[in-house]
């Protein structure tokens, strides 16, 4: 069904991007800025490993180079093409990872027409599939983080559609996704449990209980993943890029700041306990992996909500475009905004950090009036709102349920117990 | 809400910890391999294994096989006149300490000798010229062991005093003050000092010497120690000393050092005596020429004479020798092979004792006995088996003293310090020393000595080895307080919602089981 | 203490058992020492140390305890090379810049700013513990940080450093190269000061008490300008088929002096330029001379006293007279002294530039990128091929792709016509150096422009240096070309004339860039606690609130007001 909304977005979103990529000098800032784009995401890295490729230079046996083999070939291809291919790529796929977005908010709001809900939901219209993409594709993270050219796009565009395709019911590409999600950014890999419970909640296919479900779609994962390592050794010739690229992502050997937490307390780490930090933090990210799908097992969308948002802070190279895939999928679950307490709050911090992080890292780098830890500052601050937003979500959806449960509770205080 | 999920989400969260217990003990632990300090301290008890140094002596009684008969001994007993030598030696060197950490076992052995008549000349120092006089038992024991006692005496004390002096003592005797620490490889240098090449120019075939006088002796060395010889010239080696003229009147007058400056010769600053490559410890010999305004240069003994050798030996370096240019001497100097004999005895002699080696004439020269005794001297070598024998004992003794002490103060300082790192291969080489050690005193006591001695060489190559290791060095020292610091921020706040879940899941429990018993009543 | 001698009985000659040529020490060794003087266009002298040691190195079989017996050869060099298995070595400490524009090219081929090490060595199992330890042998020699030359800062050229010994070829001859390896490494930081050249005086035979390097006196030498002073060691034929080869020490030192500083005047004589004179030669030296290349004009100048020969345009390049004094035949002491017949100096307005040069510089600004230009100029009216080396160090990461080679002026001059062949090492963080080489063939009177982009890398907070914001210093990039002899190297080609070797029609040259200091980004070094504090903090508060979240449930509080009232509501209606 084709609204005033589906004809007129798609195309503004790319006509916006293609626009801006003929900018020059936005183009080329954003490509080089630190906020957007990370030593594993860079497009002038990518470029650099590219070169050194055709050239017969071993492409991983270096500092500079840290991007999956596949992008190699993918970009070898396009940039054979024309040097018109690439803005067209990019902005293709951020369309439709919009796209998908529409899909995946219809799929839902299939899926939860016949779930239990609040009184006041019963009267009120959920939210529009295009509102959902336009919100993603207008936002103007995700713009930034489209026109730099940042290979994260790809991560993106494979979480989005593993997603879709677990609320088809497609168990086997919906692995195939994910594990290309992993393939290209190593943290992904914990999305999968909850497309496991995707699956097999809402595709009841004959007689698979969760357990067998779960027990298929790690084999298909495992086997999609190796499928992956193994064509890419071949392609490079060596087992060399596991170390260039999952091991500067485990190990973090490069140490260029994001907005992430990790760059600068590996910085000021001392050498005796940075093994085991690295470990600490690494095992961090995953450490919520179990308990959301246990607790909240009956939203999975929502606990992939919550898992990219945990990635965009607890990843070792975060940038921009993971918060703009963790805002750009939120909107799905929109019944949760009636209970968030902290949006004020939430919104003034990411203004706050979005104008005043360039303006410090000019200060360190450029002015040299100002040191490393005012950049380091907005840092934090960032990452504190989206910690600030994460507990606020999972409050809701507790919050939620609860009221559901229990009707009379709606609108009084309540305490944890 | 369900107690099993909040129990399920409890138990994911702590697995995850819990798996991270062991990764947090792999990459903050200090690795110490552990080391066998209880044998190495049995070893420096000396009660690991009783180290014994025997002799045998095979003494060859001459007896004429075709003679006339009463010349001719009656019968001898061997092996109680064996029995006599040995008592009486052995009462002579018995030691006055009670404490026996040495074993000296003595075995003679007497062989009959049977030589043709017309060889009776040459024995001319057995037969007495009085030919009727008969030779007595008592004769034979009493100069047989004079000569094993005497040999025994130094070498006896000298091992004893190293094995036992278990607190390094310092070693009085001119003896050992003088010789090198112990390795199994020297660099012996050469240097031809010339103190002013202006008037005089100087040059030594030194290859051909070396080859010739100096060869022989450092093979028959090398089993105890191995030599790498190089030389050098040095010119404009100036004197940090001022020698002394002394006028005569009758007698040319010449230049002379005291006794008091020669330990200021050597002028380490200017002259490149120093080893670029230096694995191993040097010997260095100086042949030095005097400046032309210098000469003749000679060296005064305390009581003012100068000495013939002009030569000196400095303990625990090497030796010098000062060469007086002859005075017409202009232009060139050079030294040939045979020009350079004199001065190779005299280094020759100083690396004897440099390397620990007792001269036997000295040795037999408390020998008391009514008889005349002469030694077999060696010509080629410069080094008797005799002198050999009592330098491997002494150097096996030092070894194995040296590496006992060498693996004590490895064990003491891996103890004392419990964050520092000790890795397998230092393990290794510790295992691998105390095993050399035990062989090495099995083959004393089966009176090897080839075999102990290079087992000892290994004992203390390991045991060094091991403790100045490049590893050893390295302290995995970081304060308690700050490790605090480090470890609180995160883990405190993390550790006490878990662990107070933990605390309330258990009293739940324990609520339950006591309302289900209280039901089931 | 006294030794008295051994009676000679234990001592017996046995000439039979070992038969041995008799041979002297130093019967085959040789020791030539020239000093080289020259006025330099710009009222400066250039100052040219050489001091030449060969020992016989045998037949080309390697023998065994072939260099244990030294004579004029110093003990210590011979123990390192044949210790560590180097078949070439030059070491050069270098302080100032040396000026191409104004000085022509020097005598003395390195002069990179700072210590500089390149060895040939042979290639086996352990070259590379070798090249360790002879960085940290020679280290310990010369009292310098060579022991910092590492893997970090060690690179391998293939077409620059070509060996230059017997086993030499000024073409890159894949041939020659078999059976070693080249290892280069750069101190740029380094300072050279006499720590360095007193050991480096006590390699020499006469040492500093006669001949030429009596004239070395620290205080005036270190003093000036520009001063460089080298050990070069390499293996050299005696005859056409090299069927014997003997093993050349050269040290060299090189100093630019300016008498104009002092007095306004271009006068100098050996008191006012080094405070000494030359006492007499060095008796064991085979040939002791002092050079002094003379200007054309007669008139310009008087030298005192008197040469011993002049060799006056023999050689075809050479077009200035020569004045040349052997020492051996001079009894007194020999203090030269050259007076101008001027007033005072005035600087020339334009001197003529040599032939190929180069300068290297930074671009771009701030701690997070920047580039790199090197500009190569060619004075000469053809092309001129040269080899372009750079080792850059891994803290700075070049870009490959951003590489650009261009000549200035003429945009129609593609870039692949200029490089014609490329080698390239990108850098492994904390581990190796990159090294990006190039041939390119330079067009006629041209400015070649080698460009190209890094980043700066953000160091951990101990690998910084304690004055960390100061910077890290680059080494120069090494331009290699040969050149027929001409204006410029006129100094290097009347040294090689009057040493009697043989003039190669084309010499091998070598120009060195500056050297550069980047400054990287650092962090703030009085934080590691409280970062640690602030971090764990946010980590904690997620942690935290999820955990909390996920586990408990709510309850109203409400409630409990409620069922009192609800009770209370019941007594009352209870009682009532």
């Amino acid at each position: 069904m084709m609204t005033r909304k589906a004809i007129l977005i798609p195309p503004l979103a790319f006509i916006l991007r293609i626009v801006l990529f003929n900018i020059p000098t936005i183009a080329d800032t954003l490509a080089t800025r630190v906020e957007v784009v990370t030593p594993i995401t860079s497009f002038k890295r990518l470029t650099e490993g590219l070169y050194l490729y055709e050239n017969s230079v071993p492409p991983y046996d270096n500092g500079i180079f840290h991007q999956a083999p596949f992008l190699l070939v993918l970009f070898s291809a396009l940039t054979s093409l024309s040097p018109l291919a690439i803005p067209i790529v990019y902005a293709g796929v951020d369309t439709f990872i919009g796209y998908a977005l529409v899909v995946i908010t219809q799929m839902k709001q299939k899926n939860y027409a016949n779930a239990p809900k609040l009184e006041v939901e019963k009267e009120m219209a959920p939210i529009d599939p295009w509102t959902v993409a336009a919100l993603y594709l207008f936002n103007p993270l995700t713009i930034l983080s489209c026109v730099s050219k940042s290979t994260l796009i790809f991560t993106n565009l494979s979480v989005v559609l593993s997603v879709a395709l677990a609320l088809k019911g497609d168990a086997i590409y919906s692995m195939f996704w994910v594990a290309i999600a992993s393939y290209l950014s190593f943290y992904p890999a914990m999305l999968m449990p909850a497309l496991v419970l995707i699956i097999s909640k809402w595709t009841p296919s004959n007689n698979s209980t969760l357990v067998k479900q779960a027990r298929a779609s790690t084999f298909y994962f495992v086997a999609w993943l190796a499928l992956f390592l193994i064509s890419s050794r071949i392609l490079v010739g060596s087992w060399d890029y596991l170390y260039s690229t999952y091991g500067t992502i485990l190990c973090l050997t490069d140490l260029t700041p994001n907005v992430g937490m990790f760059w600068y307390f590996f910085i000021e780490m001392f050498d005796q306990f940075r093994n085991f930090f690295l470990v600490v933090f690494q095992l961090h990210a995953f450490i919520f992996v179990a308990p959301l799908c246990i607790k909240i097992r009956e939203h999975p969308v929502f606990v992939i909500i919550v898992l990219s948002g945990m990635m965009s802070i607890l990843k070792s190279y975060p940038s921009v475009g993971d918060a703009a895939l963790f805002l750009g999928l939120l909107p799905v679950h929109d019944e949760l905004f009636k209970y968030a307490r902290y949006g004020f709050l939430v919104t003034n911090l990411y203004l706050y950090s979005a104008a005043l992080a360039p303006i410090f890292w000019h200060l360190w780098i450029y002015a040299g009036s100002g040191n490393a830890n005012f950049f380091y500052a907005i840092t934090l601050v960032y990452n504190l709102g989206q910690v600030l937003l994460l507990i606020d979500l999972v409050y809701a959806v507790l919050r939620r349920s609860y009221d559901i449960a229990n009707p009379h509770t709606i609108g009084k205080e309540v305490v944890h117990k | 809400m369900p107690d099993s999920t909040k129990r399920l989400v409890i138990a994911s969260v702590w697995a995850v910890v819990l798996l991270g217990l062991p990764l947090w003990w792999k990459t903050t632990a200090v690795y110490r391999a552990q080391l066998p300090f209880s044998q190495i301290d049995s070893w420096a008890e000396r009660k690991a294994c009783q180290l014994s140094f025997p002799s045998t002596f095979v003494i060859h009684l001459a007896s004429i096989a075709d003679g006339e008969p009463q010349a001719h001994n009656r019968p001898l007993d061997f092996a109680v006149i064996q029995e006599t030598i040995t008592s009486h030696v052995n009462n002579r060197l018995a030691s006055t300490n009670a404490r026996e950490c040495v074993e000296f076992p003595l075995h003679v052995n007497i062989q009959n000798w049977p030589i043709t008549s017309d060889m009776k000349n040459l024995l001319h120092h057995i037969e007495p010229s009085n030919s009727k006089q008969v030779i007595a038992i008592a004769d034979i024991e009493e100069v047989s062991s004079a000569v094993i006692t005497a040999i025994l005496k130094g070498e006896r004390e000298r091992v004893r005093s190293l094995a036992c002096d278990s607190e390094l003592t310092e070693r009085s005797n001119l003896d050992g003050a003088r010789t090198m620490k112990f390795s199994p490889t020297y660099q012996m240098t050469f240097s031809l000092m010339n103190g002013n090449p202006d008037s005089l120019q100087v040059d030594w075939d030194i290859e051909a010497a070396v080859n010739t006088y100096l060869k022989p002796f450092i093979s028959e060395v090398s089993l105890v120690s191995n030599f790498t010889v190089d030389s050098q010239i040095q010119h404009y080696a100036d004197l940090a000393v001022t020698p002394q003229f002394m006028e005569r009147q009758k007698l040319p007058s010449y230049y002379y050092l005291t006794p008091q400056t020669l330990p200021h010769f050597i002028n380490s600053a200017e002259w490149n005596l120093a080893s670029a490559i230096s694995s191993y410890p040097t010997i260095n010999f100086i042949l030095y020429i005097p400046a032309a305004d210098k000469t003749p240069l000679r060296i005064h003994d305390d009581k003012g004479q100068p000495l013939r050798s002009n030569a000196f030996l400095i303990p625990r370096w090497g030796g010098i020798a000062i060469k007086n240019p002859p005075k017409a001497a202009s232009g060139k100097l050079e030294f040939s092979k045979e020009d350079l004999k004199p001065f190779m005895e005299i280094f020759v002699a100083q690396l004897r004792g440099l390397i620990g080696i007792h001269d036997l004439k000295k040795t037999m020269s408390s020998l008391e006995s009514s008889y005349e005794i002469s030694l077999a001297p060696t010509p080629q070598t410069a080094v008797t088996v005799i002198e050999m024998d009592a330098v491997v004992k002494q150097r096996i003794a030092e070894n194995v003293v040296n590496s006992i002490a060498t693996l004590k103060s490895l064990a003491q300082l891996v103890m004392d310090i419990p964050n520092m790192v000790v890795l397998d291969h230092i393990r290794t080489e510790v295992q691998l020393s105390l095993d050399s050690l035990n062989q090495a005193c099995q083959a004393l006591q089966q009176e090897d000595y080839l075999k102990a001695l290079q087992h000892s060489i290994h004992a203390i190559e390991r045991s060094e080895k091991a403790f100045f290791d490049p590893t050893m060095v390295s302290m995995l020292y970081f304060p308690d307080e700050h490790k605090y610091a480090i470890y609180m921020p995160l883990f405190v706040p993390v550790s006490v919602p878990l662990i107070m879940a933990v605390i309330k899941q258990l009293k739940e429990y324990k609520k339950e089981k006591r309302e289900q018993k209280v039901k089931a009543e | 203490m006294p030794w008295k001698k051994l009676p000679s009985c234990i001592l017996l000659l046995l000439a039979l058992a070992y038969p041995v040529q008799s041979k002297l020490s130093s019967q085959k060794d040789s020791f030539q020492e020239d000093l080289l003087i020259s006025p330099l266009k710009d009222g400066k002298l250039l100052a040219h140390f050489q001091f030449t040691t060969l020992v016989d190195a045998g037949g080309l079989d390697e023998k065994d305890g072939r260099y244990a017996h030294y004579g004029l050869f110093p003990k210590s060099i011979g123990q390192i090379i044949d210790h560590h298995r180097v078949q070439e070595l030059h070491l050069t400490f270098t302080q100032g810049r040396w000026q191409y524009e104004d000085w022509g090219y020097p005598v003395a081929q390195s002069a990179g700013t700072g210590v500089e090490l390149w060895a040939w060595m042979k290639l086996d199992d352990s070259i590379e513990s070798n090249w360790r330890s002879l960085t940290n042998t020679l280290s310990g020699l010369f009292c310098a940080s060579l022991n910092f030359i590492d893997g970090t800062l060690t690179s391998q050229p293939e077409l620059s450093f070509r060996p230059e010994g017997a086993k030499n070829s000024y073409n890159h001859d894949e041939r020659m190269r078999e059976g070693a390896e080249v290892r280069y490494g750069i101190l740029p930081h380094e300072n050279v000061c006499t720590e360095n050249l007193t050991p480096w005086i006590k390699l020499l035979p006469c040492k500093s008490k006669a001949g030429i390097a009596t004239l070395l006196n620290a205080h005036k030498l270190y003093d000036t300008n520009y001063h460089s002073m080298a050990i070069h060691i390499r293996p050299v034929c005696q005859d056409a088929n090299c069927t014997s080869q003997s093993l050349e020490l050269v040290q060299t030192v090189t100093s630019v002096l300016d008498p104009v500083r002092e007095s306004g005047r271009r006068d100098w004589s050996f008191s006012s330029l080094f405070g000494r004179e030359i006492q007499s030669a060095c008796p064991v030296s085979d040939r002791s001379a002092v050079t002094v290349l003379l200007p054309s004009e007669q008139h310009e100048y008087q030298l005192t006293p008197s040469y011993d020969t002049i060799i006056e345009r023999t050689a075809a390049q050479v077009e200035r007279p020569i004045a040349v004094y052997n020492l051996s035949q001079h009894t007194e002491p020999l203090n030269l002294q050259m007076t101008w017949n001027e007033g005072e100096f005035s600087y020339p307005l334009q001197t003529s530039k040599p032939r190929v040069y180069a300068h290297k510089y930074m671009t771009g600004y701030g701690h997070e990128r920047g580039g790199v230009t090197v500009n190569i100029f060619n004075n000469m009216n053809e092309s001129q091929d040269i080899s372009y080396f750079d080792s850059v160090p891994w803290f700075l990461k070049l870009y490959l792709h951003t590489l650009e080679v261009s000549v200035l002026g003429k945009d129609h001059i593609d870039q692949n016509d200029i490089v014609q062949d490329l080698y390239y090492q990108p850098a492994v963080d904390r581990s190796r150096p990159q090294v990006l080489e190039m041939k390119l063939r330079l067009p006629p009177d041209s400015v070649t422009a080698v460009s190209i982009e890094f980043d700066k890398v953000f160091l951990k907070y101990t690998e910084h240096r304690p004055d960390a914001n100061r910077g890290f210093d680059v080494g120069p990039a090494v331009i290699t070309t040969l050149l027929p002899a001409g204006d410029d190297n006129l100094a290097s080609t009347v040294l090689e004339l009057v040493t009697n070797r043989d003039t190669p029609t084309r010499q091998n040259i070598k120009v060195y860039t500056e050297i550069l200091l980047a400054s990287l980004p650092t962090p703030d070094f009085s934080m590691p606690y409280n970062v640690i504090t602030l971090t764990c903090t946010v980590i904690a508060l997620f942690f935290g609130s999820i955990f909390n979240l996920l586990i408990r449930g709510f309850s109203v509080t409400e409630d409990e007001v409620d069922e009192k009232k609800h009770e209370n509501k019941d007594e009352i209606s209870n009682s009532s």
